[in-house]
């Protein structure tokens, strides 16, 4: 509980009924002499010194055994011990004694606050308890083998109580002749008594506070994912949570903490800059925060970042290191998609610039007067904004051939349209190039529909048929699409003299460059017929999946 | 500057870009100015079986990123011929390997006026061949 660092005054100070009862174990004296405890002061003036030791204890046995001395001190008795009341197990402790052996300390370890011992009776009627004989006593003729044992016959034991009157413990004299003490000697044993619980209450809710205060911070930390590095240079031992152990993919309890099991686990070229910055840091008397990678045994490689500073001895040595790390891996990780992302980003955007720029110069060269050149313009800039949404999503949705075909007609046609409308074919899903070129494709054809062939209103017995297959495998695989209009009225004339659009050119020139396809545009009486062939295969420029 | 009525005159210019609409219309630029059209290429391989094939080359503008690959191969090409040479890109100018830090480079979508004034000094700097 105490985060102290050990030191050997505490540690002598501390008698064998320590909480703990490691001084029992190991069968150290039951009552070492305590400095201070020096005979011959008035009463008084014990009772001042005890209550000043009692403000620099560093532990609850430590004060207590204060208060343990000081009484013996002054009622003249043998022996004696102080219980602390555990309200949750409604039971008494030892935590505190002088003169016992270890038997009895056994004996009396833990005792019922229903007990009709002394202390028992003492807690439970919150009255001091005093037996002259215990031979004597009948009420006490349970205990009599232990008392002769620990070779006492009259004991007197006062309970301590908080402010608000619960009982906290019981200070107890022993002697080992039979005595009634003075009633001056008990009405001081009662301030004692006081102290004591005043003493007590200050540790418990000093504790308390500590207890909540620690698991806060235990929290905050769990919930951080930070791991935690204490490091005592100078004792050569470290200190890490259950986090520090799993960043350096380590097992808690199969390594032992310390420089050793965490420089192995340091990446081999990020150690000697660690080493270096952490010792600058511990010369400069400075914080220090860096980061390296951790390689694990698997292979694994983790990126942490460290925060930490060093505490010196008197002679300015380091001797001791605190430090807390960041796992910030998937952090690092996620910038790292991030940044492709943005990089794709910014390159399909000057990608896309290309292609308006490239529809603006073709749309220039195949359109009589600015409104034509405005309204046709605009109309491929909204299938390429079409076609960039179904792109966009391509990584949950794949583009496929009857994606985009749905695509385009979905924007122009109407219920009637589609009865006249049949399409099959495999999925074949698009790459990013291969999807955006016959998108525009598909666009001119559609619209080239609309206005004068199998969907325009005025003709009744139109008809189209769009179909597509793979063809021949590996390198040589070929996507073959047919789009066959049959039905069709004969073509008016265009009144600007120009025989065909920007539709055709796209197939017949745009479409074997872009793709080194081969295509074939037929317009006889009644029926168009446009065949593209598309290189397919794996390795093949453009070449998409299916 | 002033450019004249034809200030690529009898030039052999060779085109690598793999958008068509925008390799005719470079095409039709430099054709306005008096320039013989060598391509255009529309890929790598194209590009360099025309520079293996024509013994002259005044000058040449090349697409970065041909059908995704890097036109580098035929940059070195040319650059063996001392042949003066014009970037397009559609990434950025940090984007060009170190080696061909030298060459200039135009942002795409690029603009006809600009480039024929980068094409015309580089003209000028370079060597003209006797025909």
């Amino acid at each position: 509980m105490i985060a102290s660092p050990p030191s050997h005054d505490i540690r002598e100070a501390i008698p064998a009924s320590s909480p703990a009862g490691s001084g029992a174990e190991e069968g150290s004296p039951a009552s070492p002499a305590l400095p201070g405890a020096e005979v011959g002061l008035s009463s008084l003036n014990r009772l001042n010194a005890a209550g000043r030791r009692l403000w620099q204890a560093e532990s609850l046995s430590h004060g207590l055994q204060e208060m343990l001395v000081a009484t013996i001190d002054l009622l003249g008795a043998d022996m004696g011990n102080v219980q602390v009341f555990d309200a949750e197990r409604q039971a008494l402790r030892i935590v505190a004694q002088r003169g016992f052996d270890d038997d009895f300390i056994e004996f009396f370890r833990e005792v019922s606050a229903d007990d009709s011992s002394a202390c028992g009776r003492a807690l439970r009627t919150s009255q001091m308890v005093v037996i002259e004989d215990v031979e004597q006593e009948t009420t006490f003729a349970p205990y009599l083998d232990a008392a002769r044992a620990a070779g006492f016959r009259a004991v007197v034991s006062l309970p301590f109580c908080s402010f608000r009157g619960e009982p906290l413990g019981v200070l107890s004299a022993h002697f080992r002749s039979p005595c009634r003490p003075a009633a001056f000697d008990l009405e001081q044993l009662a301030l004692y008594g006081r102290l004591a619980a005043s003493f007590v209450e200050r540790w418990q809710s000093d504790e308390q506070a500590l207890r909540e205060s620690e698991e806060r911070l235990r929290l905050a930390l769990d919930t951080s994912g930070l791991s935690t590095w204490d490091w005592d240079i100078a004792a050569g031992t470290s200190v890490w949570n259950a986090r520090h152990y799993e960043l350096l993919g380590y097992r808690p309890g199969l390594v032992r903490a310390g420089y050793d099991a965490w420089a192995e686990r340091v990446h081999p070229d990020d150690y000697t800059t660690v080493v270096r910055d952490c010792l600058a840091a511990a010369r400069g008397r400075r914080e220090f925060a860096l980061s390296y990678r951790i390689l694990r045994p698997d292979g694994a490689t983790r990126w942490c970042a460290i925060r930490g500073r060093f505490l010196y001895s008197v002679e300015g040595r380091p001797v001791r290191m605190i430090a807390v790390a960041d796992d910030f891996t998937e952090r690092r990780r996620s910038e790292e998609a991030q940044r492709v992302l943005v990089a794709e980003l910014r390159h399909r955007i000057r990608n896309l610039l290309t292609v308006v720029h490239s529809i603006a110069l073709q749309t220039e060269e195949t359109t009589a007067t600015r409104e034509e050149f405005v309204e046709v313009f605009v109309e491929r800039l909204r299938s390429l904004s079409r076609v960039q949404d179904l792109l966009s999503n391509e990584n949950r949705v794949p583009v496929t051939i009857a994606g985009l075909l749905k695509m385009e007609f979905e924007a122009f046609c109407s219920g009637a349209d589609f009865q006249k409308i049949e399409m099959a074919g495999p999925e074949v899903m698009l790459e990013h190039r291969m999807a955006q070129t016959l998108a525009l494709g598909i666009h001119e054809l559609a619209t080239n529909a609309l206005k004068h062939g199998a969907l325009a209103g005025r003709c009744m017995q139109g008809r189209l048929a769009v179909t597509w297959h793979l063809e021949g495998v590996g390198s040589d695989r070929r996507l073959i699409f047919e789009w066959r209009e049959d039905g069709l009225a004969p073509p008016p004339q265009r009144a600007d003299g120009k025989t065909h659009g920007y539709g055709r050119t796209l197939i017949e020139e745009d479409l074997p460059y872009t793709l080194s396809a081969q295509t074939k545009f037929e317009l006889t009486a009644g029926a168009l017929r446009c065949w593209i062939s598309i290189p397919f295969g794996h390795g093949a420029d453009g070449g998409g999946r299916a | 500057m002033s450019v004249g009525a034809m200030p690529l005159e009898g030039r052999r210019i060779l085109l690598v870009e793999d958008n068509f609409s925008i390799a005719k219309s470079l095409a039709m630029l430099f054709s306005g100015y008096g320039a013989i059209i060598v391509g255009p290429a529309g890929t790598v391989e194209e590009a360099m079986m025309l520079i293996e094939a024509e013994s002259h080359i005044d000058g040449a503008v090349l697409d970065v990123n041909v059908r995704d690959k890097l036109v580098y191969p035929v940059a070195e090409a040319l650059r063996r011929r001392r042949t003066r040479m014009v970037f397009v890109t559609g990434d950025d100018r940090e984007s060009i390997a170190p080696e061909f830090a030298d060459v200039p480079c135009m942002l795409k979508p690029w603009n006809a006026a600009q480039l024929m004034k980068v094409l015309s000094a580089c003209d000028k700097a370079g060597s003209r061949p006797s025909a």
